[in-house]
């Protein structure tokens, strides 16, 4: 006799992720179009589709621990053709920002110490400059190097600007990064 | 003709490494009769660090420049496509839904209803100026060379912010070159994602993506590129050097901002359009532009 087995899934972590179900999260029927055109799918432990079979399921360790959520470059190209307009780049974003700092693998680390990096940068600034830009991360992630013999060539080609052109008004800026600013003090 | 005014968000590339798109998109503006205001004392858009960090503070540096360009009723412009995308996905937000409105008018302190329309260039100068305008401009006719268009993410995803009719096939920037009297090609790759966004931390797989789209460009005959995005053309230009050494392969792909085309067949100065500012040497293609008529009589004697 074959028996269907039952299998219960934690709705509440894809309800953490998207309270007003914008997301359409449970619309997924894992058909694979997303990953089929996905720039970092061949880089990356999950792919798109799994990423949200993970949240539909909520294994949530799975999901916040991939290199996955951190490779995604957020070209917007799997909500593009989803059949079932899943918005996988938003769900990613939000598991970005769920995850402890700490808790992000080794091998992609340099991307949320790239984008504390840039925010910083226009926290105090108001905008981001290139020269400030890269010194800051590279001194925030160790990798002197990269890129380092480009300068002289960008500066003769007057790519690279020395000092910044800044706006006058940032007192607004404070109030932003403040008021967005989360809970759990990430 | 009627003067066409925009409000201008350069945003932050075009500050430094884009130098070149804004001093050709000036230059090509001024010939065709367009005005731009500068927003004064722009921000940053927060660009995909902000979204990846906080949706919140993503829209809200979009709506605090948004709002302070209310006032004057213009059209918005932008040349960057990453900015362009981030301030359009914010102003149809607020525009759509009154509880993100709400919620942006605490953190920024400003009232702001999404009533301006947030306008990339590329679709200002076909739609507003429009191809007969650009077609009474033109002074010297690009042809003799493939160009292969390159347009990237940001101008065509996702769907809502799209600005062409197909994002899967777009032709604006063909409509613009063919004006110009330039021979596009067609080829696969005009909306693969470069992987710029990722060229500092993950700069492997940003290689190997540029590397694709650079391949496919010269396999499909090209001999130059255009783009209407910086981080495209940074990305496509600066970086094809170390890509052809890796791949052990010869590309020599001069990647111009559409902009820079549509000056040159105007008749404008070059050193107005920045040309020497691009990294892969434009001198060879530059001299090969010609008329196609002018081709047709040099080959028949
Ligand atoms: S394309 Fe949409 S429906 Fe298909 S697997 Fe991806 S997210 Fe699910
Ligand atoms: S947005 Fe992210 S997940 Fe979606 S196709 Fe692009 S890289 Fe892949």
């Amino acid at each position: 006799m074959s028996q269907m087995q039952c299998l219960e899934i934690n709705t509440r972590f894809a309800e953490e992720l998207d309270p007003e179900g914008r997301w359409n999260i449970f619309s997924c029927y894992q058909c694979k179009k997303c990953s089929s055109g996905c720039p970092m799918e061949r880089d990356s432990d999950l792919h798109p589709h799994q990423i949200i079979r993970m949240v539909q399921m909520g294994r949530k360790d799975e999901a916040l621990h991939s290199k996955g959520i951190w490779l995604c470059i957020s070209c917007q190209t799997c909500v593009s053709r989803c059949p079932m307009n899943v918005n996988t780049p938003a769900v990613i974003d939000a598991l970005r920002a769920a995850v402890a700092r700490r808790e992000t693998p080794r091998s992609v680390r340099k991307v949320p110490i790239f984008n504390r990096v840039f925010l910083e940068l226009i926290r105090r600034l108001g905008r981001v400059y290139e020269l400030g830009m890269m010194s800051a991360f590279k001194l925030g992630s160790q990798d002197l190097f990269t890129d380092i013999e480009k300068f002289p060539m960008m500066l003769r080609k007057g790519k690279l600007r020395l000092i910044p052109t800044l706006p006058g008004r940032r007192a607004n800026l404070r109030r932003i990064f403040r008021a967005t600013k989360k809970a759990s003090g990430r | 003709m009627k003067k066409l005014s925009y409000t201008f968000y350069p945003g932050c590339s075009l500050d430094s490494t884009a130098r070149d798109f804004r001093e050709s998109m000036e230059a090509v503006c001024d010939a065709l009769g367009v005005e731009l205001a500068e927003l004064p004392d722009w921000i940053c858009c927060g660009a995909t660090s902000a979204h990846a960090t906080s949706e919140n503070l993503a829209l809200a540096l979009a709506v605090e420049n948004l709002a302070r360009a209310a006032d004057s009723r213009c059209d918005v412009v932008v040349p960057c496509a990453a900015c362009y995308n981030r301030l359009q996905v914010a102003n149809l937000a607020v525009r759509d839904n009154p509880s993100v409105r709400q919620e942006m008018k605490r953190i920024t302190g400003r009232r702001y209803d999404g009533d301006l329309n947030v306008r990339h260039i590329l679709e200002v100068l076909v739609h507003d100026v429009g191809l007969d305008a650009i077609r009474d401009k033109v002074k010297r006719k690009l042809g003799g060379v493939n160009v292969a268009c390159y347009y990237g993410c940001l101008l065509a995803r996702p769907r809502e912010v799209s600005i062409f009719e197909d994002p899967e096939n777009p032709r604006l920037m063909e409509e613009c070159l063919e004006t110009l009297g330039a021979q596009p090609i067609e080829w696969p790759h005009k909306t693969e994602c470069c992987g710029a966004a990722y060229s500092l931390t993950t700069p492997g797989m940003s290689l190997r993506l540029t590397g694709d789209i650079l391949s496919m460009a010269k396999e499909a005959g090209a001999d130059c590129v255009a783009v209407a995005c910086p981080l495209c053309q940074s990305n496509l230009d600066l970086r094809q050097k170390d890509i052809e050494r890796q791949r052990d392969q010869t590309f020599n792909l001069p990647v111009f901002y559409f902009t820079q085309l549509m000056g040159l067949s105007f008749g404008l100065p070059e050193r107005s359009l920045g040309l020497h500012r691009l990294v892969v040497s434009p001198t060879e293609i530059l001299k090969r532009f010609s008329t196609p008529n002018m081709a047709v009589t040099v080959s028949n004697r």
